[in-house]
């Protein structure tokens, strides 16, 4: 019975074995140089410590907002998808009409330069 | 458990319709502030009378449809106040009622209404003042004459009242109505105050009778109710303290119809509270016709006729009205002679002719005072309204001293005026002779203590009535002119608006007298039943009508009637025409007498010395800077209000920081609370 | 293969209606401004506006029908039979009207204020619509998961339009203020239902009701961190200081919208929460609820009377009667709910009303703020000033008027279920409330008007709003039982409030 499992095994270890080898490898390869931006914690390439007077692209978080919608409604897909058949036509009229203000959203930004950089 | 009578929706409409455009008036300048076009309110004001007046004659044509004795129309239309229960249930309705008596008021006050809203187009057109308000005017009338409806319809004594207040509510503001002159204001203020006395004595009647009524079992406010059931009081008595006469015992309906009276001595101006009246000319002309002559004054008579079956219970009662009507009548006639102003002579002649309907209503005369009532609404109404137009084309001056031989200047007015005149003097066949003679008879038959004399106060009365139209008249139409060259050319008969009516009501003051002819003149010229009035109102009055007396002693009354007015016009004529000097020679000699009659006895000074200022002064030390100002306004209004501005202002202000990191602590120490409560 | 659960659609249509109505005017706003003209007249701002206010207006329209004829039907449905979510009833098709119709009138107020105020943009609708859809969703969810799903959907977009006027300042402030308290809330709120659900090993009110255990200290703490997030929505003492923030900040109309709606739907969905999942926890939530009605009618009134902007004014004012709804709550009777739902309605119109003049007093891109500028407000505009006296008696609560006969209700109930002192409260913090109310009458009818220019004339919109307030008012006031109406015959309010809430008590 656990035998079913041994494929999940298997990617594990592989997983774990594939990024300890980059780490390491980079780690003997790699030059060094050390500088203070190095040692900030990493926040989506914005410097830590600025001005809040200053100005900044709005269009940046827009678009990574937008991004996490999208990010967020792809994940009532995937489990949609694994029993597709299953769920026969109630279940695709459901995603069907989910899909629809979805698409509304996605027309309305497009339409108003959401998507323009 | 009473034959309520014949239903007719119609007269709700009757007060209603001067209500509703007085509505309209208030709503367009009190609270809209877009006053309508002086003419089209004018317009509207009158419409609603006039047709107040049309549903009125269409009610009396039902009314008259109706056999004799059940003749009573009734318009239930809600239960205005409900209030308690078993014998001690008041239930006071809005319920109109439509009998005889109430007929012939509401009759008289919507036709001379009408013709006074009329009058009032013109009058007002030449209000130059500052405070200009046509519509404003038209407003209180229509609330006047609605009051004034209420008043006579009600069918019961809550309802009377309400109207009772509503037209002394109207008449104050009239009075007042240029209020930006402080006297009028002030003499606006005077008749409220003078009438609240009266309401006084209204309200402990009303309850009075209430309260007997509830005692016996048979709770009710209703005319119809308190009639039905009203044998069950007479017996009743009243404990009075030691020291008042006739102690300690007095019959209740007495006390109950003294405190009424009381209540019409306010209204109809009878000593001792006569004074407000002759102040109130301070208001226009039309108002002085319609308010303070034709009808609002009346009222008081017209409770007392209303309650008569109460009145001819309580002879005690009815004793005092009577002298004290015969009384005014004297008093205020004897004032009229001296006084100038052409208003105030009306004025006093107005407490006088009031007089005389009381002195008829104590006698037993109801029909009599009523009938009275009736024509004295036409000359009188008439007389303001053409001493109006006389005021208007002397451009506002009143003083009779300065007027004199307008009878060439004003050509259509000096006959309307002319005709109220002889009615007032009592000359036949004029309006006022019936009446007048109607009621001297009724003194002359009637039970009251002293009634000879009283006969004898009213023919004195009456001759000086005579004697102090008639030098109104000389002084004013005729003898030389004592007007400036200047105004004189400029005086001639005021327009279209103030004349007409004037003819309509001169017409009535000529005949009017005529439904009321006497018997005795009707066998002459061979008509049965040709006093139609007094059997009209015969089903109303059942109670108490004077004993009949010879028919030899009817003429001879009448001749002496007719003699008396004769020689107070010879009089006048002999004083103000014949020998203008005499009378200035006269004062003279009687200095102290004239002045004392001039001054109106001081009732006035005296007032004002024994009761006004020291009430005055108490209120104002006692009662307003003590008490009010200090103790409710100072500790108790305006403490506590400062009391909790300052919380808010000094404490609670403090924790509405505008930070939202301090609003977010105050809602995790209230979240805490909760659920430390929650969890205790 | 999976069944397909027995939905049934029906239970939605109300919400949505009004989804499908934001979806269209989302769509319509950006085909509109892409097209020169529309059936021969010149697209412009305001044309687009006023053709997305009418959108809108429609379609709250069908939902007030469909709730009314939903309510009418009667009967208890649930949308889900499997997993009852959402139900509906009387009370949520009866709350549902009352939404939509408060919902439709604020459309209807705002169509010239945004133009005046150079704020017009389309999502204004589509957020007004999504918010009223997120209300609609909580007072018809049995399950505390469905009431939290209402409540964001209600509370995100009312945040963008608190700061909808972005170039203003204190609008920033009042929609940033309004999001970190509002999100501090719903976390706290959601605490409580995690602990709720923990203890009941359920969402649903039916599994609350069956598995809370009222010696469980978990339970409770879970209980009084749903009562506090729900205490913010309501602006209950000490709960309430974003309030008058966030009202003065946001938009005249927004402000109209959301001190009137969030109001009902989360005072109604406190009573279905009350009545179906804690009834047996009645006498410990009492003394709660008593002394934060107290405080909020005390605080209230007393704040109120310091303020002299009038936005600020209306908000202390609405926190004021927040408390003296809470009486209801506190009686737990059908009586004292009955009540505060016909105090909901009441004070819907009186407040919409009272906002109504001071959006319809906007002028060039201003609101209209300071109390003083009400001086004379009678001579140079009447009948505005004559409906704002009316809105101010109301919510005084002088007899005539709705919220005479609503503030009687609640104080009626109260006097039975023996809340004595509560009722001395606020009957003393209504005579306060009388001094702040009754100032501006006074001015606009005592004084001089001062130079500050109104707008001169009333958009037919807001025209039309504010006759509806008042007439409601009016009628409310005068006869609640038989409200004339000229289409649909004498409509009898009270029995309605009587009839929705009688549901909880197995009427």
């Amino acid at each position: 019975m656990l035998a079913e499992y041994t494929g999940v095994l298997v990617i594990l270890v592989l997983g774990v074995v594939v990024a300890c080898a980059m780490l390491g490898i980079h780690l003997l390869l790699g030059p060094r140089r050390k500088f203070a931006g190095k040692h900030e914690p990493f926040e989506c390439g914005e410097s830590q410590i600025v001005s809040p007077r200053r100005r900044y692209a709005v269009k940046f978080y827009m678009v990574a907002i937008l991004f996490v919608v999208f990010d967020v409604e792809a994940i009532f897909f995937y489990p949609w998808g694994a029993v597709f058949q299953d769920l026969g036509w109630f279940g695709f009229m459901a995603m069907f009409i989910f899909t629809i203000p979805l698409a509304i959203g996605l027309i309305y930004e497009w339409m108003k330069g959401g998507l323009e950089w | 458990m009473v034959d309520v009578g014949t239903e007719s929706d119609l007269l709700r409409w009757i007060p209603l319709l001067p209500l509703l455009v007085a509505a309209y008036h208030g709503i367009s300048i009190g609270v809209l502030r877009r006053p309508t076009v002086p003419r089209v309110a004018a317009i509207f004001s009158c419409a609603a009378v006039l047709l107040s007046f049309v549903l009125a004659c269409i009610a009396l044509r039902d009314l008259l449809a109706l056999p004799p004795d059940s003749r009573m129309l009734v318009d239930d239309i809600y239960t205005w106040i409900g209030a308690g229960i078993g014998s001690r249930a008041l239930s006071a309705e809005v319920s109109f009622q439509l009998d005889p008596l109430s007929a012939v008021m509401t009759l008289v006050v919507t036709f001379v209404g009408s013709m006074i809203h009329i009058y009032s187009i013109g009058y007002m057109e030449d209000d130059h003042r500052d405070d200009k308000g046509t519509q404003r005017f038209f407003c209180y009338l229509n609330l006047f004459t609605f009051s004034m409806l209420v008043l006579v319809l009600g069918d019961n004594l809550v309802l009377m009242f309400l109207g009772w207040e509503g037209v002394g509510l109207c008449s104050y503001l009239l009075i007042g109505f240029w209020y930006s002159d402080s006297w009028n204001a002030y003499c606006g203020s005077k008749a409220f105050i003078v009438n609240r006395i009266g309401d006084f004595g209204f309200l402990i009647g009303l309850f009075l009778l209430f309260n007997a009524l509830s005692e016996i079992g048979h709770p009710a406010v209703s005319f119809a109710g308190i009639q039905a059931h009203f044998d069950g009081i007479v017996e009743m008595t009243i404990a009075v303290p030691a020291w008042m006469p006739f102690a300690p015992e007095w019959q209740l309906v007495n006390v109950i119809g003294l405190c009424f009276f009381l209540g019409a001595c306010g209204k109809s101006a009878q000593i001792p509270l006569y004074v407000w009246l002759p102040d109130a000319m301070a208001g226009p002309t039309p108002v002085s016709a319609l308010i303070h002559a034709a009808t609002m004054v009346t009222a008081g008579v017209y409770m007392v006729c209303r309650l008569s079956f109460l009145y001819a219970a309580a002879p005690e009662a009815s004793a005092v009205i009577a002298w004290t009507g015969a009384i005014t009548a004297l008093v205020a006639a004897t004032i009229a002679i001296t006084q100038n102003d052409i208003k105030k002579v009306l004025a006093y002649s107005t407490v006088s002719q009031l007089g005389y309907m009381f002195l008829a209503a104590g006698c037993g005369g109801y029909t009599a005072a009523i009938f009275h009532l009736g024509t004295h609404a036409f000359f009188k109404g008439l007389l303001f309204l053409a001493a109006g137009a006389v005021i208007l084309a002397m451009h506002h001056e009143q003083d009779m001293r300065k007027m004199g031989g307008l009878w060439r200047r004003l050509r259509m007015t000096r006959w309307v005026f002319f005709a109220g005149v002889y009615a007032i003097a009592g000359f036949p066949p004029f309006s006022g002779f019936f009446s007048k003679d109607e009621i001297l008879v009724a003194a002359w038959a009637s039970h009251v203590p002293g009634h000879t004399w009283l006969y004898g106060i009213g023919m004195l009365t009456a001759g000086l009535t005579a004697f102090y139209m008639f030098r109104l008249w000389y002084l004013t139409f005729c003898g030389e002119s004592r007007v400036p060259s200047d105004v004189l050319s400029h005086v001639k008969d005021p327009n279209g608006f103030v004349v007409n009516p004037l003819w309509v009501l001169a017409f009535f003051s000529v005949t009017a007298g005529l439904v009321g002819l006497p018997q005795i003149w009707g066998d002459l010229i061979g008509i049965e039943e040709s006093n139609s009035l007094a059997n009209f109102l015969k089903p109303v009055f059942a109670a108490g009508e004077p004993h009949h007396i010879a028919h030899s002693t009817e003429y001879w009354m009448a001749f002496w009637a007719v003699a008396i007015a004769l020689s107070g016009t010879a009089l006048a004529w002999l004083l103000y025409i014949k020998k203008p000097g005499v009378p200035d020679r006269i004062a003279a000699t009687l200095s102290g007498l004239y002045r004392t009659l001039l001054n109106k006895y001081y009732i006035d000074e005296l007032y004002d010395a024994v009761i006004v200022r020291p009430l005055v002064v108490f209120s104002d030390r006692v009662l307003y800077r003590i008490v009010d100002a200090g103790v409710i306004d100072g500790i108790g209004a305006n403490g506590t209000a400062y009391g909790i501005r300052a919380v808010a202002a000094n404490g609670l202000k403090y924790a509405q920081s505008g930070l939202a990191q301090n609003y977010i602590f105050f809602m995790i120490v209230g979240a805490v609370a909760i659920v430390g409560y929650l969890l205790r | 293969m999976i069944p397909a659960p027995d939905l049934n659609l029906s239970v939605l249509l109300p919400i949505i209606l009004v989804a499908i109505g934001s979806m269209t005017i989302l769509m319509g706003e950006v085909l509109l401004s892409r097209a020169d003209t529309v059936l021969g007249r010149e697209v412009t701002e305001s044309f687009i506006g006023t053709v997305l206010a009418g959108t809108a207006i429609f379609f709250f329209a069908l939902t007030l029908w469909a709730s009314g004829v939903a309510f009418a039907g009667g009967g208890v449905q649930v949308f889900n039979p499997d997993n009852p979510m959402y139900q509906l009833d009387p009370f949520s098709s009866f709350v549902t009207a009352v939404l939509a119709l408060s919902a439709l009138l604020s459309c209807a107020l705002s169509i010239t204020y945004l133009s005046e105020l150079r704020i017009n943009h389309g999502e204004y609708y589509a957020l007004i619509m999504l918010s009223a859809s997120g209300m609609m969703l909580m007072v018809a969810a049995v399950d505390l998961i469905a009431v939290f799903l209402g409540l964001e959907l209600m509370s995100i977009p009312i945040y963008v339009l608190a700061g909808f006027d972005r170039r203003k300042l204190r609008s920033n402030e009042s929609a940033l203020k309004y999001f970190l308290i509002g999100s501090f809330a719903s976390a706290i709120l959601l605490y409580g239902m995690a602990l709720l659900y923990g203890v009941s090993g359920g969402t649903s009110f039916e599994a609350l009701r069956a598995g809370f255990d009222a010696d469980n200290p978990m339970a409770l703490v879970g209980l009084g961190l749903v009562v506090v997030g729900f205490a913010f929505k309501i602006s209950m003492v000490p709960f309430h200081q974003w309030t008058p923030d966030v009202y003065e900040g946001a938009p005249s109309a927004v402000t109209a919208y959301m001190s009137v709606t969030v109001k009902v739907a989360a005072f109604a969905t406190l009573i279905r929460l009350l009545a179906m999942a804690f009834g047996p926890l009645e006498a410990s939530l009492e003394t709660i609820f008593w002394v934060l009605s107290a405080l909020t009618i005390v605080v209230g009134n007393i704040m109120a009377i310091i303020q002299e902007n009038v936005k600020r004014m209306l908000a202390y004012s609405s926190i004021a009667h927040a408390g003296y709804l809470m009486i209801g709550l506190v009686t737990g009777t059908i009586e004292g709910y009955s009540a505060m739902i016909f105090y909901l309605i009441a004070y819907t119109f009186m407040n919409l009303g009272a906002f109504g003049v001071v959006v319809a007093l906007a002028n060039r891109g201003n609101d209209c703020e300071r109390i003083a500028s009400f001086a004379g407000l009678a001579r140079t505009r009447p009948g505005l000033a004559a409906v704002m006296a009316l809105f101010m008696l109301s919510l005084a609560g002088i007899p005539g008027t709705a919220g005479f006969m609503g503030k009687f209700k609640i104080f009626m109930a109260a006097v039975n279920s023996g809340d004595i002192w509560l009722l001395i409260i606020g009957v003393l913090m209504s005579v306060v409330s009388v001094y702040y109310y009754l100032r501006i009458p006074v001015l606009m009818y005592m004084r001089e008007p001062e130079d500050e220019s109104h707008r001169t004339e009333i958009a037919s919109g807001e025209g039309a709003v504010l006759v509806v307030c008042a007439l409601a008012v009016l009628a409310l006031g005068l006869f609640p039982n038989r409200v004339p109406t000229l289409l649909f015959g004498d409509l009898d309010v009270l029995d309605w409030a009587n009839r929705s809430v009688g549901m909880f008590f197995g009427g």
